[in-house]
């Protein structure tokens, strides 16, 4: 199997040309993507072009990037100069950002291969993909089912074999959770230790962009090359940056593993429980201690996150309104008699660029933040926020990590939720307490369903800590090969 | 959720929903705010809010100097509609 490491090592000794990985990226996505609709955009003349000047750049004995002739997918929220962003909305659908996102300069500057924009759930709202304005995409392991969302296409992409790795963003569990239902492994780092400059926001308290990988080592080096202080996001750590890849075969002999209770109540797929405690088994032959931890607050997190994240939204995709970029839909005679002829455009741009998800949120965040209802809603989720970041700091006063599922089922299938968006919402218990937390999280597959379907085991670590989370899972990736 | 209250949120979200949408969004936003109102429930007390995650090392200010933006062209290029250096939009003061 291909990895961020043996192609970087490939390039590197010239054993094969970037050019050569970008065609092959090319023709796999050609190949495969037809079913899965992980890609939205494919920047094919971009990706043949910055090959040929990684080969040129080695050729004239040039110091190579620590990616260089690795591909990676975009997630459709991460802004790329010159290349279309859409976010997966006709909000966006024609729009050409004039700048790199942080991160994406930052992949270039290691000379990355950057092959296209993948799909998502419209501004990242949704778990499924399902929400994207141009069609869901497809779990590469049965194509009747979801990949999870919102950084879907991104997991698509990795878990297909198209890219060995991919960027995407999590806000309440976005890179996690499709990491999980497709088999691959998805970081989410402390909030802050990644740039948001370029990641177009939905909830600014919590969004952080990250890697998936095939393997852990790929998702430490890319982690590696993204994190790190940036000027132009006030949130983002001036904390040096640990060297990730560092951490992957660290033994975790003598760690001290929290498991908590309230991640393995009702609702949990019992053969998803049965893999991820056989991987807690593992971990403990290697040496690991296990005990159990009470994250007390848990059962609280989807609505605390549900008043926060959709206040945050309604805020941020506020500036969507036909004027500077972007669809432009002028409003009815009607509507400009009422509103005036401004308000009107604003309305009717809005109504035609955003689709059912994200009007839904916008409408619940803008409630919540709305007169007379600030205090009981959106104040009181932000003091149950401390709450849950407390239950994390008082377990960790015990652990070094806490390990538990990912998600409670594995991928469900295409439209079996769409109908209800609260069971939706409640598909991401396991993952939001971490974000309202801002600690980092990770998922690596763990023993998969009988019916072949992957699952994931989901490890935390102290804020900072991503090194004890990497460690871990790759001494558990190891194990399971 | 009634809909005059619907009708409310959506002129402070800016948002022009069919009576269809307005339907459908009393029911759904009516579901899910019954749900989060679980909520009130817990005590807290003397528990401080947290609007954003503080952490170990935190962000300080850059020195005050101008640094290049975007070009005035870049910022114009994708508007709608541009006119003299600026973004055209329907009049909205007499």
């Amino acid at each position: 199997m291909e990895t961020v490491s043996s192609i970087a090592d490939a390039v590197k000794k010239g054993e094969v040309s970037a050019e050569e990985i970008a065609r092959r990226t090319l023709a796999r996505i050609d190949e495969r993507d037809a079913g899965l609709h992980a890609f939205l955009t494919i920047a094919r003349d971009e990706v043949l072009a910055s090959a040929r000047a990684i080969d040129e750049k080695r050729a004239r004995g040039g110091t190579l990037g620590a990616l260089a002739g690795v591909p990676v997918a975009l997630k459709d929220a991460l802004t790329t100069r010159g290349t279309r962003t859409t976010c997966a909305s006709k909000m966006l659908e024609a729009w050409v950002p004039p700048y790199d996102a942080t991160v994406v300069a930052r992949l270039r500057a290691a000379d990355a291969l950057l092959p296209g924009k993948t799909n998502m759930d419209e501004f990242a709202m949704g778990s499924s993909t399902e929400n994207s304005a141009f069609g869901p995409a497809k779990n590469p392991r049965d194509t009747t089912r979801t990949p999870g969302g919102s950084s879907g296409g991104s997991a698509v992409a990795v878990a297909s074999g198209m890219t060995p790795a991919s960027l995407g963003s999590d806000t309440g569990g976005s890179i996690r959770q499709p990491a999980a239902l497709t088999g691959c492994v998805g970081v989410k780092p402390t909030y802050g230790r990644v740039s948001r400059f370029g990641l177009v926001a939905f909830a600014s308290s919590l969004d952080q962009v990250g890697p998936f990988a095939t393997d852990v080592r790929g998702a430490a080096r890319v982690l590696s090359v993204i994190a790190g202080r940036d000027g132009r996001d006030s949130t983002s750590l001036a904390a040096e940056v640990p060297d990730f890849e560092d951490a992957v075969g660290k033994s975790v002999r003598g760690l001290r593993i929290g498991v908590p209770e309230e991640y393995f109540a009702s609702g949990l797929d019992p053969e998803v429980e049965a893999s991820v405690r056989a991987a807690i088994a593992a971990l403990e032959r290697d040496g690991c201690t296990v005990q159990n931890v009470h994250l007390a607050h848990t059962n609280h997190a989807v609505a605390t996150y549900y008043v926060l994240a959709t206040a945050e939204a309604s805020s941020n995709l506020a500036r969507f309104d036909g004027v500077r970029y972007g669809l432009r839909v002028s409003g009815s005679e009607d509507s400009a008699k009422k509103r005036g002829a401004l308000r009107a455009m604003y309305g009717a741009t809005r109504d035609a660029g955003f689709g059912v998800e994200v009007k839904r949120r916008i409408m619940l965040g803008t409630f919540v933040l709305s007169g007379g209802y600030y205090d009981a809603y959106y104040l009181k989720a932000q003091k149950v926020r401390t709450l849950i970041r407390r239950d994390f700091e008082a377990a960790f006063a015990n652990v070094d990590a806490i390990v538990c599922p990912t998600s409670p089922t594995p991928a469900f299938r295409l439209g079996e939720k769409t109908s209800d968006p609260l069971a939706m919402y409640l598909s991401d218990v396991y993952t939001l307490p971490a974000s309202l937390a801002g600690v980092p999280a990770m998922s690596v597959p763990c023993a998969p369903t009988k019916a072949g379907l992957p699952v994931g085991l989901q490890i935390v670590a102290p804020s900072m800590k991503e090194t004890t989370m990497l460690s871990i899972a790759a001494a558990w990736e190891a194990r399971a090969q | 959720m009634d809909v005059a209250q619907i009708r409310h949120v959506a002129e402070l979200a800016e948002l022009s929903l069919t009576e269809e949408e307005e339907k459908r969004l009393a029911d759904e936003i009516g579901r899910i705010v019954a749900y989060v109102k679980e909520l009130d429930a817990i005590d807290t007390e003397g528990v401080p809010p947290t609007a954003h995650v503080p952490t170990a090392a935190g962000a300080e200010a850059r020195e005050d100097v101008v640094q290049a933006g975007l070009e005035h062209d870049e910022a114009l290029a994708q508007a709608p509609r541009a006119e003299h250096g600026g973004f055209v939009v329907p009049v909205f003061v007499e």
